[in-house]
């Protein structure tokens, strides 16, 4: 990869080869719908001159081919393309299965899933369960060279049920960097029995009632809160436009560091390197070493999610979150790990003087604006607040808000913290990388609910 | 790569049944932002996707390094043993296939898509934007499958072309169209003049307001509630049961003005000739004047259900190639002029459901949501949702406009031939701190 490279006319270069092991199971209602393996591997060429080109191939052979296309599609644009200068690393990290992936075979998995499929009453539910192992290796003009093997393992599942007509559903994703030592951290037959016993509460309670309320949210919502409204909007390439007719833009301008956006308890935090996160890495994918990072700090915008380009064109160095998906994909700034930082207290102290609220413990349908500033979550297991007590659960709950406006109606921080999987979508084409988002519970006041 | 041969190989090897399909993949892409070219993308690309069957034992996989197949299928092949029956399977297409012509427009593959950008770029500034952003994309693929029971070969080429332009407020339109024809692309700057144009009309937006409204849907905007809809009319997904669609067969369940096709022989960039066990792709009703007429098929999907195979089998489950839907007489301008009080909107994005089997669901509209008034453009409205339920919207359908365009963009619309679509009493909601 390093001849290949340096034949290449360019002000800077970068070889990404990345192989990816595979393995995918899914249960659908009692029957084993899909036995997946696979095994795939390519190149990618990225080069920049007066401006950027990317070529990835699969075929060993047409690698330098791939080289030489690059370079001729980085001189299309004629002009200056400030990635921004890095220190140069040699390295190698991998994370270690506790169980390894490769001991746990396919009559293993189906055994597993069917276990938990027969286990539920539930009509409609299917699972999946995932492994991969992804090797990379990492070269660029500047002198670096970092390989790494990273094993990851993720669960999933999509469930409903149907009472006298009316229907309630729930999906949710569990993963980890790791082997099947998930098993082990998750029991997730439990989890699936808790959640049809949840879902068959709900699907007979009353809608929730409308209204303005004090609204205590879980760890789960907080999680998705803080992707949807604090990690996208703090990427720096969607700050710069360069995600525009795609997964959008921020309300965030590169001006506004330092300006206040919620109450100042809350910090938000990014962070590749938290043990075991879905989205851990030691490097990103442009060799630069991964670091936490704040992105809201005591209520103010502190920190951007730069890659090389991004950090360029700010004036500034990259703080470590280029990702890729896959060997086809081009880096760019990522989440890894995102959630508010806990405080103290307790969920109890939370509620105990909240007169008239609502209890959102977890969420079904969400969506944010492509500036990511106008929000919607619907909650799936919710219930009424009364004088400090919880009460009957209530059907879902539906919280319309803006970003501000909901960091800055938060007044308490609880001390827990979980974290939940996801597959965050940016790029194109699709970047579907894997990340962690979380939190401890939060209470907000005077929400106006529906 | 002769996947004839490699197929034969396959079936001395124990098994019932084999499905391989090789794609040869050139791909490009231009994206830009801030009237800039961002980067120049080439893929170089070939995939092997394999279906094997002994029995009722199934077993799917996508081979991306091609030198080692035959060692991969080897230790797949011996995996097959282990695993347990799916009850659902019953086998794959056995009846001899007659194949549509395979149709290229190779114009395609001699554009310069970097020229392309800048055009669309400069249409867009010319209307008044300030900036636009976008990707051009080009695929061409070249397709074989080769089964127990058949063969076939394809090859397509199409270029997408998304722009976005945004005004001094940074309020936007878009225009995110598809083709398989060259002649579609001779003006690409007439192309960023309509999204410049529909910044330019956005002005300085003010926020929306909630309630109950007739809103008209640009092709762009319905084609992201009609993708969506296609994938739960997918036999997997009714199967689950985590579909609007289920159990609705032969009912009347839309308006009777709603009419939708699966239809990959329609010549588009969905266009394909087979699917991916060498079923001969055709035209499927899904819904003809509001009653669910069928669902996406694959031969064991359509067993299981007592019908036909629609042509849709995909690796896992039944998939949609292209949404076409019926027009109606009435030009767009004709059904803006319906609208008393309402709204006209351009693009959706971020649907999702909280409940896949009645319908419910919510979106965002962006791109160019504008106030209609007796029938005229009064305002540009900013931060609204849309808060519906499937049903109620396409049941809602009062007409369509005879104009099609083909649309397809990067929030999951597939490549769909869509009119503008008329709906009353459509829920408008917004945040509300």
């Amino acid at each position: 990869m390093r001849k290949i490279l340096e034949k290449i006319d360019a002000k800077y270069a970068e070889i990404r080869y990345m192989k990816i092991k595979s393995n995918q199971v899914v249960v659908k209602n009692g029957t084993v719908s899909a036995v997946e393996s696979s095994e795939e591997g390519g190149f990618a060429v990225r080069v920049i001159n007066g401006g950027v080109g990317f070529v990835s191939t699969n075929s060993v052979d047409k690698v330098a081919e791939a080289a030489q296309l690059a370079e001729k599609l980085s001189k299309k644009r004629d002009g200056k393309f400030p990635f921004s200068q890095e220190k140069s690393y040699e390295d190698f990290w991998e994370v270690k299965e506790k169980r390894k992936i490769e001991n746990f075979g396919t009559e293993e998995k189906i055994e597993f899933l069917m276990d938990i499929d027969k286990s539920l009453s539930a009509p409609m539910k299917i699972q999946f369960l995932h492994d991969k192992i992804i090797k990379k290796i990492y070269v660029n003009s500047e002198g670096s060279l970092i390989k790494a093997r990273i094993p990851r393992v993720e669960y999933y599942y999509m469930m409903g049920v149907i009472e006298n007509g009316n229907f309630e559903q729930g999906y949710r994703q569990y993963g980890i960097t790791g082997g099947y030592e998930i098993l082990d951290l998750w029991n997730f037959k439990d989890i699936l029995l808790q959640e049809e016993k949840t879902l068959r509460k709900v699907v007979k309670a009353k809608k929730s009632p409308e209204g303005t309320f004090d609204l205590v949210v879980g760890p789960e919502v907080a999680g998705i809160i803080a992707h949807e409204s604090c990690g996208h909007p703090s990427e720096a390439d969607r700050i710069m436009g360069r995600e525009a007719a795609q997964a959008g833009e921020s309300f965030i301008k590169q001006s506004m560091v330092g300006e206040k956006i919620g109450s100042e308890i809350v910090n938000v935090v990014d962070d590749p390197t938290v043990p075991g996160s879905f989205g851990y890495y030691k490097y990103d994918d442009e060799g630069i070493p991964a670091k936490r990072r704040y992105l809201y700090k005591e209520g103010k915008i502190n920190e951007f999610l730069h890659n090389r380009e991004s950090a360029g064109r700010m004036g500034t160095k990259s703080n470590g979150a280029a990702r890729s998906s896959s060997w086809n994909r081009e880096p760019i700034p990522r989440m890894s790990t995102t959630f508010f930082e806990p405080r103290d207290y307790s969920f109890e102290e939370l509620i105990e003087d909240v007169k008239r609220g609502i209890y959102m413990k977890s969420f079904t349908e969400w969506n944010i604006d492509d500036i990511r500033y106008n929000q919607k979550y619907v909650g799936k297991e919710a219930y009424v607040i009364e004088n400090g007590e919880l009460k009957e659960p209530v059907k879902r709950p539906i919280l319309e808000i803006t970003t501000p406006g909901f960091y800055s109606r938060i007044d308490a921080i609880g001390k827990d913290l979980e974290f939940y999987a996801g597959t965050c979508g940016k790029g194109d084409p699709m970047q579907g990388v894997d990340v962690w988002m979380g939190g401890p519970h939060l209470r907000l006041r005077n929400i106006r609910m529906r | 790569m002769d996947i004839e041969n490699l197929k034969d190989k396959l079936l001395k090897m124990n098994l019932d049944e084999v499905s391989l399909v090789l794609e040869e993949r050139e791909k490009r892409q231009v994206r830009f932002s801030n009237n800039d070219i961002d980067i120049s993308k080439a893929w170089l690309e070939s995939s092997l996707n394999v279906f094997l069957s002994k029995g009722k034992k199934v077993f799917f996989t996508t081979i991306k390094q091609l030198d080692k197949a035959e060692e991969l299928l080897e230790k797949y092949v011996k995996m097959i043993e282990n695993l347990p029956e799916n009850k659902d399977f019953y086998g794959i297409n056995p009846e001899k296939q007659s194949y549509q012509k395979s149709k290229i427009d190779k114009e395609l593959l001699n554009l310069d898509l970097e020229w392309i950008a800048r055009e669309a770029i400069n249409g867009a500034v010319e209307k008044g934007a300030q900036r636009a952003a976008g990707v051009i994309y080009r695929d061409y693929v070249k397709r074989k499958i080769a089964t127990n029971y058949n063969y076939a070969e394809d090859e397509m080429a199409n270029v997408d072309v998304v722009i976005r332009a945004f005004n001094e407020y940074k309020n936007a339109g878009q225009e995110a169209i598809t083709t398989a024809n060259s002649g579609d692309l001779e003006d690409p700057r007439e192309i960023g003049q309509r999204a410049g144009t529909v910044a330019t009309l956005g002005d300085n937006p003010k926020d929306g307001k909630e309630g109950k409204f007739k809103v008209l849907f640009h092709p762009l905007a319905f084609g992201s509630l009609v993708s969506y809809s296609l994938n739960l009319a997918s036999a997997f997904m009714i199967d689950s049961g985590m579909s609007f669609f289920a159990d609705k067969l032969g009912e009347k369940v839309f308006s009777d003005k709603f009419t939708l096709y699966d239809d990959s022989t329609f010549f588009g960039s969905g266009h394909r000739i087979f699917d991916e066990e060498a079923t001969a792709t055709r035209k499927t009703v899904l819904v003809e004047k509001g009653v669910v007429k069928n669902y996406l098929h694959s031969y064991s999907t359509a067993r299981k259900f007592n019908t036909h195979t629609t042509g849709n089998a995909g690796i896992i489950m039944p998939i949609p190639w292209q949404a076409v839907m019926e027009r109606g007489n009435k030009s767009y301008e004709e059904l803006l002029s319906q609208i008393d009080k309402g709204l006209f909107i351009v693009n959706l994005w971020y649907t999702r459901f909280q409940d896949y089997r009645n319908g419910d669901f919510s979106t965002i509209p962006r791109d160019g949501i504008f106030y209609v008034e007796n029938g005229e453009i009064k305002e540009s409205w900013k931060s609204i949702r849309v808060s519906e339920n499937m049903v109620h919207l396409f049941s809602n359908i009062l007409d369509m406009s005879k104009e099609r365009i083909w649309v397809k963009w990067w929030d999951e619309v597939i490549p769909s031939y869509l009119p503008y679509v008329l709906v009353e009493d459509v829920n408008i909601t917004r945040s509300t701190l």
